[in-house]
């Protein structure tokens, strides 16, 4: 056993083995959890007695089944637990609701439940505030429609119609209004508010709710797949198209998709250039020595620098030191008022590239050295200039490793928020970077970021139960962004491999 | 490289573009040596003012009326002085010429005036008719930006009357809760405390009267109030007493502690927020007094001494940090810093020991007023004195703590705040994370390279590989967020099932092994390549035996629970994000980092080396580890220093997943507080230029030399070790 080591054989193939687990099971959790949020699950009616002895109806989706150890059951002291051994069952309900019906969640041990039914009826309503509702649409402005199909109708109808007034206000809020406007304004102002519908929630309760706070709702019980997937389909892109609301914890990632996005870009535009010179140099101009040695030596250690002192670096120099100084040249006119002198967009650009530079740098050399040196020798014996051979023949050989570098650079900075934290990054930017006011691109923005986004759902947050869905989600989209990129970086550096292998 | 090239012979044109080229490349790569030896040069730059010296810098005369000066003291604001003379004068002058803005008489002349303790500019006078007469200066706001002169207003509240106090041994004043201003006396009758009212309300109250008198014994000289103007200090013959005031100004007697006997006590001051007096010594000692709790009541304890070198005669505390400048016989000026216990600076005093002192607020001038009327205006550059090595590394000893600790504390609402600087808990907290990652990580991502470079089929290999390091594309800010939010509240729930699994799968696996045996061999034969999948459903299987065994374990052998057992058996508090969820996290996120490097490493070993050793009777595994693993161990090291360095660096993991309280408790179930994090979480709030902001600079150089330290190491080891076996 010990002259052979199968036993150490087996334990190291199980690490293989566990990094395999660890993958798939992470991404499996985040994508189950991710993608899980957008479905609409069904509503089911729970009728069980509280701890006491009342009974109560909650309408809501089963988030999870939670064990509940005896011990605790007895110390809450909510009445008797049955007989036997192991811990109890508790049903987590999510009851949205929030301000008609708190709380949020209804907890409910399993053998205090009296019946589970999933009426035909139940809407759930996506409300501008407060989160979902759940209930029953029973009357459209009053009026009964004779229930059922029609009902339904009207109330669609009515929804609609309350779109199209919120967004005919939106639209006439962005100009300058004259009085006739304004008039105008206030007319379809009264028109939305005036329009309601009556909603019966689980415990019988009936509210009347204007159909302008109401974004969609549908009936989730009546959905067959089809219907389920197509309303998966567009949950799903109202999440990507959507600004964020209350406080982000619902609405969309559209801005931080955005900001992150421009950050990049911006970055890549920086970091290219630079990284692909520095390359060239180290690799085709610099006569090899000591300098270049110490060079690739600094490169590479650059790389292992923790990316908290890339910001530390950022928040001093640019945005302290050079914001400050290009205020003082350029927009002494708003000052107090910062321009370039607190943190943003460029700033975090320009910092994300230095932090990305050896991975351009690193790349493209490795892409530099796969050039067969016949290949350089043969042009210049042909006459050409060092500078033609450079462009003619070796960029365009070590494009794909460029390419590769410049992926994996955006990979790393898409996902990368240490530094940001102290460069521009915020929880919510009142403007886009981008828009149709003159420059169109701000530069000195804030911006938001799907990685900052994540920390700050996750962490500061004053909701967390309702906005863990929505973390989940985000990160499930960062980390899909962030691995197709890798993906692409690894295909490319593989067909290079092969292309080169042919080549020499 | 295109020496043999007679580029003279080309034409014009290309000839530019070549050079061109030529020296657009050379300022590119220029840019970019210079953009990172800039990022270095300007953390130094930032942190290096911390470890400047601190000077007291040479005189400059400006000419006041002659008079013995009873209190000099700046304004807030530190554009005027107050000035109180013996004779009765009372006067306001400019701090840069001089000037005499405003001025009064009082009627009779002066023996003491001293400001109000918390209040701003309002100042106390005792004349020699046993009357107190209460000053106000106020800065009203400039008429308009840019106004050259300040013009401040000076005035006696109460209408311009006094209050009669009697015979007085000593006597202070503070301002308590909603302006309210109490006056301490101490008289042969004892020790009282009355109210003043609101004196700057309108209109003014009329006087109260106090609580009665509390007899003293032994023979008290100096009468102080203390922290938040709740406290009194005596000093006299008994030593130093501490009271407590009631909110019905009663005094009660705390604990009295015995003074030496050569103390000055007319030298006697008290620091920022007064939780400390400073006291001189007749032979040259400089003693710090603190507040402290002993036996369940406050008394004052000789916490540290400055050895001058002569007897103190004045000694002036600065306002807004723990400084102070004390005045010698010698006459020597000495520039001192409490916490940091250090004598900054000092210089010999060119003016008369009988001078009266004042410090600006902000600590960077001192004025010395001699009788003659000349005013000696001295800069003082100390920026950072709160910081030394001391500080920033061993034990100090705060005020109102019991014993000296390493503590960082650098903000606090309270603006008197003593800052706790101490970088060893941060250090700490980075070495403690790095370590239980790579308690974690070390070995899986290890063993795992070695089977995937040595064991695995080709084909295998060829997937395995880009798959672990897939794992390096979870961006930090998902592992920390599924740290904090999902594992931690996870693993604190099913701490058994945890543990145990921690324990069941590299036992169950060598289980496992031995099991394997027994199968037949043609089996064993057509598996070999593929065990890491075959290690899967294993894994699977011992994962879901530990959580199924977990609470039967837990009830066996710990009382049902294992948290409790454990902080009753070991005393182990439990944390939710502790060190046990961080290093799961980091673990994650280095071992595709030191899995990739180590396996490059084992795999580049040259074939031939494996093939002699087999060729010569060793069996497969006895190749890998006595030639393999041997040639390798370089590229291994390096790895492993590699990923130390990334996960002492790490910043969002440890930021969501460790509750970042900085605290020096090595136990696996606690949490940490590390440099990075703390950068994170301090420096968008931190003052630029402050000695916050430039600790945190020298945080991330700290930061930086340790990853750096790490990095260089294991690239050089690596490049050593790749020569020496390299001829192999």
């Amino acid at each position: 056993m010990r002259r052979n080591g199968q036993a150490w054989v087996w334990l190291n193939a199980a690490a293989v083995g566990l990094c395999l687990c660890t993958l798939t099971g992470l991404l499996l959790l985040i994508a189950v959890r991710g993608l899980g949020h957008f479905w609409p699950a069904d509503l089911s009616l729970y009728v069980y007695q509280d701890g006491t002895g009342a009974k109560r109806r909650v309408l809501g989706e089963l988030v999870e089944v939670e064990a509940v150890p005896r011990r605790q059951h007895l110390e809450s002291g909510v009445g008797r637990a049955p007989s036997g051994a192991g811990p109890l069952r508790r049903l987590v309900i999510k009851t949205g609701n929030r301000r008609l019906d708190p709380p949020d969640f209804a907890h409910i041990y399993e053998h205090r439940l009296e019946s589970v039914a999933a009426p035909p009826e139940a809407a759930v309503l996506e409300r501008l505030e407060w989160g979902n509702a759940h209930g029953e649409v029973v009357a459209v402005n009053g009026d009964a429609h004779a229930g059922g199909e029609r009902l339904w109708r009207a109330f669609e109808q009515g929804l609609e119609a309350a779109r199209r007034l919120r967004k005919a206000i939106g639209d006439l809020q962005d100009e300058t209004l004259t009085a006739d406007d304004e008039q105008r304004r206030r007319r379809l102002q009264a028109a939305l508010d005036d329009n309601s519908f009556t909603f019966r929630l689980a415990d019988g309760r009936r509210t009347e709710v204007p159909f302008g706070d109401v974004l969609r709702a549908w009936r989730p019980n009546r959905m067959n797949l089809a219907e389920k997937l197509g309303h998966y389909a567009q949950t799903l892109w109202l999440f990507l198209s959507q600004p964020p609301r209350e406080a982000n914890a619902e609405g969309g990632v559209f801005p931080a998709i955005l900001g992150t996005v421009m950050m990049v870009l911006l970055m890549s535009i920086l970091v290219t250039p630079l990284g692909v010179v520095a390359a060239v140099h180290l690799h085709e101009y610099a006569r090899p020595g000591v300098v270049v040695r110490l060079a690739r030596i600094a490169v590479n250690n650059l790389a292992g620098v923790p990316s908290i002192i890339y910001g530390v670096f950022g928040l001093g120099f640019f945005v302290y030191f050079l914001g400050d100084a290009m205020d003082q040249a350029f927009f002494a006119h708003n000052l107090p008022a910062p321009s370039f002198g607190a943190p943003g967009l460029l700033w975090a650009s320009l910092t994300l590239a230095l932090l990305t530079l050896p991975v351009v740098v690193v790349a493209t050399e490795e892409g530099l050295s796969r050039i067969p040196k016949s290949l350089r020798e043969g042009s210049l014996a042909l006459g050409a200039t060092q500078a033609e051979t450079l462009f003619r023949l070796i960029l365009p050989a070590a494009s794909p490793s460029v390419l590769t570098g410049l992926i994996l650079a955006v990979a790393r900075a898409a996902g990368e928020v240490a530094p940001l934290m102290l460069v521009g990054v915020v929880k919510l930017a009142p403007n886009l970077p981008i828009d149709g006011e003159f420059p169109y691109l701000h530069l000195e923005r804030k911006f938001m970021h799907l990685g900052f986004h994540i920390f700050d759902l996750g962490f500061q947050s004053p909701d967390l139960e309702a906005a863990r869905p929505l973390v989940y989600a985000t990160a499930l989209l960062l980390v899909t962004v962030i691995i197709t990129l890798n993906l692409t970086a690894i295909l490319l550096r593989n067909r290079l491999a092969w292309k080169f292998r042919q080549l020499s | 490289m295109p020496a043999g090239l007679n580029i003279g012979a080309l034409p014009r044109r290309r000839r530019w573009f070549n050079a061109l080229t030529r020296g657009v490349v050379a300022l590119g790569a220029a840019a970019v040596a210079v953009a990172i030896l800039l990022m270095l040069a300007f953390l130094v730059q930032v942190a290096a003012p911390l470890f400047r010296p601190a000077a007291i810098g040479p005189s400059t005369l400006v000419s006041l009326p002659a008079g013995q000066a009873k209190l000099l003291y700046v304004n807030s604001g530190g554009e005027t002085a107050l000035r109180v003379d013996a004779d009765g004068r009372v006067s306001v002058f400019a701090l840069t010429d001089g000037e005499e803005l405003r001025s009064l008489r009082l009627p009779a002349a002066v023996a003491s005036a001293k400001p109000v303790f918390l209040a701003g500019n309002l100042y106390a006078a005792l004349d020699s008719e046993q009357r107190l007469w209460l000053l106000q200066v106020r800065n009203p706001p400039r008429p308009r930006q840019g106004a050259r002169r300040p013009h401040p207003q000076l005035k006696v509240l109460f209408d311009g009357r006094p209050v009669e106090v009697g015979e007085v041994i000593d006597y202070d004043l503070a301002e308590q809760a909603e302006g309210e201003v109490t006056l301490a006396l101490l008289s042969a009758a004892g020790l009282q405390v009355r109210s003043l009212g609101r004196p700057l309300a309108e209109p003014p109250p009329a006087l109260g009267a106090g609580g009665r008198p509390h007899r003293v014994e032994g023979a008290a000289e100096r009468l102080l109030f203390g922290p938040r103007g709740r406290w009194l200090f005596t000093l006299g013959g008994d030593g130093a007493v501490v009271w407590r005031l009631d909110s019905e100004l009663r005094v009660h007697p705390s604990a009295a502690a015995p003074l030496a006997d050569a103390v000055n006590l007319a030298s006697a001051t008290p620091l920022l927020e007064r939780q400390s007096l400073l006291i001189g010594s007749g032979d040259g000692g400089l003693g710090q007094w603190s507040l402290s709790r002993a036996d369940g009541r406050q008394r004052l304890a000789l916490v540290r001494s400055f050895p001058l070198d002569a007897a103190p005669s004045v000694i002036v505390a600065e306002r807004q940090r723990k400084g102070f400048v004390a005045l010698d016989e010698a006459p020597n000026l000495h520039l001192g810093h409490a916490t940091s216990g250090r004598l900054l600076a000092r210089r010999s005093a060119d003016f008369t020991a009988d001078a009266a002192l004042a410090l600006a607020p902000r600590g960077d001038l001192l004025l010395a007023l001699e009788p003659s009327g000349r005013l000696h205006r001295i800069a003082l550059a100390n920026a950072h004195p709160e910081v030394s090595w001391t500080t920033l590394f061993a034990k100090v000893q705060y005020e109102s703590y019991e014993e000296p600790v390493r503590m960082w504390q650098s903000s606090s609402a309270n603006a008197g705040f003593e800052p706790k600087f101490s970088l060893a808990p941060l250090l700490f907290g980075s070495l403690k994370a790095a370590f239980y990652a790579m308690l974690f990580a070390a070995p899986v991502a290890v063993m795992g390279a070695i089977h995937t470079a040595c064991f695995m089929t080709p084909g295998m290999r060829r997937w395995i590989k880009p798959t672990i390091e897939m794992m390096a594309a979870l961006p930090t800010v998902v592992l920390g967020f599924l740290a904090g939010l999902w594992l931690a509240p996870l693993v604190e729930a099913n701490l058994a099932a945890t543990a145990t699994l921690l324990a069941f799968i590299p036992g169950g696996m060598l289980l496992f092994a031995a099991l394997w045996r027994r199968l037949g061999e043609g089996l064993r034969k057509r598996c070999e390549g593929w065990q890491a999948l075959i290690a899967i459903a294993p894994i699977i299987a011992l994962a879901a035996a530990a959580i199924w065994l977990a609470p039967a374990i837990e009830a066996a052998w710990f009382d049902g629970d294992l948290k409790a057992w454990l902080f009753a058996a070991w005393g182990m508090d439990y944390a939710q994000r502790n060190a046990l969820v961080v290093g799961l996290a980091m673990g994650v996120a280095v071992i595709p980092l030191i899995f990739t490097i180590a396996e490059d490493a084992i795999h580049a070993v040259p074939p031939h080396l494996a093939d002699a050793s087999l060729a010569l009777g060793a069996t497969h595994w006895q190749t890998v580890t006595r030639v393999i693993l041997l040639t390798a161990s370089p590229g291994i090291f390096s790895a492993l220093m590699i990923g130390l360095g990334r996960a002492a660096g790490e910043t969002m993991i440890v930021l969501m997943a460790t509750g970042n309280t900085p605290i020096m408790d090595f136990s696996i179930l606690q949490g940490m507080r590390t440099l990075a994090a703390n950068i994170a979480v301090e420096l968008p709030e931190s003052e630029v230029g402050s000695t916050h902001y430039r600790l945190l600079y020298l945080t991330a150089l700290l930061l930086f030399a340790m990853t750096f330290a790490c990095n260089a190491a294991g690239d050089l080891v690596r490049e050593r070790l790749r020569r020496r076996f390299g001829n192999l």
